[in-house]
């Protein structure tokens, strides 16, 4: 057998099976072009009709950090809708055959029941983000252009500030990592999902959500405490600071780059609160980080060996 | 003779339910056999064990594999439907011809399509636009594309009308089967496979009460139609099953030599269900 013609069947096979994963991201970018059309044409009509005058002089604008901004911002509305998109996709995907008892026809061909998993968990943290990113590179480049075009209407040339082909191949480079450290620091919720994905008969959704829950109050309860809860919501947490805006704690400390509010000007000064490769780069000296990936790796075990021994409903 | 499948002791309990209990049983290469037995006698359990769908006791050898253990390795050279339309909605029939190209080593674009160009299946539907006919006949051209030693066929075939079911059988024999291809059948139409079976087995409790060659079963049974006045001396031959049929009764022997039935009556082969009947209900009180 062919081992990467096999792998590249089984990626084929769940975007197949789940056109969501390039759907999605498609219908997002298209909408948001037409709000960037909407936007723009309300721009253009009100310059028109003089309601609005508009000063050409754009010196002094921070260009990269400009740059930097539309990139990140514009993908941080796709990233939310992937994130729940995964979220069901790995809920449902051992859990559909089982249910339409098609897990019979994938088990008569040689394929072992952890390839079948780690394909499904690829599908979760490679493959959805790669095609969001793709659609986030598409609404980018049309926006831009588009902004570009709007402006040149109306006499002001933002070409020069917009066409800095280095700032934004590195954000979207940078872009395409933090989707990988994003992934990465999920593992144990996606390790979840699968797990329930392959043990629940029905109502995945609520025993994702409920099992958690009922651990958190039962250890609320009995014993006081609330360290699954902490645990649960803080690694959430920071996946939007330490990972998303490159925050990051020593000995209790946050350093790295800020937002800004509250924060010690002088510690902060010159950062936009954006991530860059070493912020993300640093979220890999993290334990919680490789805790996380320990139980995730745990948790996929317990999938696949759901998928081998129980899988029929 | 190459042995395909050996099985020793084989058992499987469900709670305190035996679906199999310390069964032996031995297939061969070249044959076709009949797993036949009513619902619940596990059946489907030894399918599952012999397919490392399930665990289970004892010893089973499929193609010097352990299924508990090696079942990638194995599904190279065993194919199987189990239960009809399990094949899912969403998948495309270009895509199903592709996907299983793409995993199965031994498995014929050419032959795939050679199989369906006899159907009104088109490359571009879903098989949740077929009828439930054509999606077995989808399933099973796929399967006849792959060239595996062992095709394990579970209720292929329930709830289509007869057309498809006379047409999935004589696809399988005239198209498939060579001697050096083995296929395990279960079913509950047997009529539809009786003349198809070189091997039968019977299972029931667990326990296979029946494990024979169809001549050996010919041989070995008899079903006789008795006139009135040597009924006395049928039953005194200690048939397995009698039932009265036109006046005269029906009886049916195992095992009672040709000459003392000549006697009797008309001698015919009784068919599996006849035998199936009587083996299941146990001797006449």
């Amino acid at each position: 057998m062919n081992t990467m013609r096999a792998y590249s069947a089984l990626a084929k096979r769940e975007i197949w099976e789940h056109k969501s994963l390039w759907i999605v991201p498609a219908v997002i970018g298209g909408l948001g072009i037409l709000l960037a059309l909407y936007g723009f044409g309300a721009l253009l009509l009100a310059a028109h009709q003089g309601m609005i005058n508009i000063n050409g002089d754009i010196t002094g604008v921070n260009s990269v950090e400009g740059m930097r901004a539309f990139i990140f911002g514009s993908a941080a509305f796709f990233n939310t809708v992937m994130l729940f998109m995964v979220w069901f996709y790995l809920m449902d995907t051992l859990h559909a055959d089982r249910k339409d008892r098609s897990v019979l026809f994938w088990k008569s061909l040689p394929l072992s029941d952890t390839t079948t998993v780690l394909s499904k968990l690829f599908t979760g943290m490679v493959t959805a983000p790669a095609l969001m990113l793709a659609a986030v590179i598409v609404t980018e480049i049309i926006t831009g252009i588009l902004f570009i075009i709007a402006l040149s209407l109306i006499g002001v040339n933002v070409l020069p500030l917009v066409f800095q082909p280095g700032t934004i191949i590195l954000a979207w480079i940078t872009l395409a990592f933090a989707l990988m450290v994003q992934s990465l620091w999920l593992v144990p919720f996606f390790g979840w999902f699968l797990l329930c994905s392959a043990w629940a008969r029905k109502l995945v959704l609520a025993w994702t959500v409920l099992i958690p829950l009922g651990a958190m109050l039962v250890e609320r309860l009995f014993i006081g405490t609330h360290y699954l809860f902490n645990a649960v919501f803080g690694h959430l947490g920071k996946l939007f600071t330490l990972v998303m805006s490159g925050r990051y704690s020593v000995n209790g400390m946050t350093i790295g780059p800020g937002i800004g509010f509250g924060e010690k000007p002088g510690v902060f000064a010159g950062h936009s609160g954006l991530m860059t490769l070493g912020s993300l780069a640093r979220v890999f000296a993290q334990p919680e980080m490789w805790i996380g990936a320990v139980i995730g790796a745990v948790f996929v075990a317990g999938a696949i060996w759901l998928r081998r021994n129980r899988s029929e409903i | 003779m190459n042995m395909l499948i050996q099985a020793r002791g084989l058992s499987k309990h469900y709670g305190g339910l035996r679906a199999l209990d310390k069964v032996d049983f031995d297939i061969e290469e070249g044959r076709i056999v009949g797993l036949i037995g009513p619902n619940g006698a596990g059946k489907t359990t030894a399918l599952k064990a012999i397919l490392g769908l399930t665990n289970f006791e004892g010893e089973l050898d499929v193609l010097g594999h352990d299924p508990r253990i090696s079942r990638r390795q194995l599904m190279q050279d065993v194919c199987f439907i189990a239960d009809v339309a399990t094949l899912p909605r969403w998948l495309k029939v270009a895509n199903a011809i592709e996907f299983v190209e793409a995993v199965h080593p031994r498995f014929s674009r050419e032959r795939a399509r050679h199989f369906l160009e006899r159907t009104k299946i088109s490359q571009n539907s879903k098989v949740g636009q077929l009828s439930k006919g054509m999606v077995t006949q989808l399933h099973l051209a796929l399967i006849m594309a792959i060239d595996a030693k062992l095709l394990v066929l579970d209720e292929p075939t329930i709830g289509l009308d007869i057309l498809y079911r006379k047409e999935f059988y004589s696809n399988l024999l005239n198209d498939y089967f060579d001697e050096k291809r083995t296929i395990l059948i279960t079913t509950h139409q047997v009529e539809e496979v009786e003349k198809l079976l070189t091997h039968l087995m019977f299972i029931n409790n667990g326990k296979i009460v029946l494990d024979d060659s169809m001549e050996a079963v010919a041989e070995k049974f008899a079903e006789v139609l008795v006139a009135q006045d040597k009924i006395a001396a049928a039953q005194a031959l200690n048939p397995i099953n009698e039932r009265e049929i036109f006046g005269k009764k029906l009886f049916l022997f195992e095992g009672v030599e040709r000459d003392k039935l000549t006697a009797l009556g008309e001698i015919h082969t009784p068919s599996i269900a006849d035998l199936f009947v009587a083996k299941m209900r146990g001797a006449v009180q």
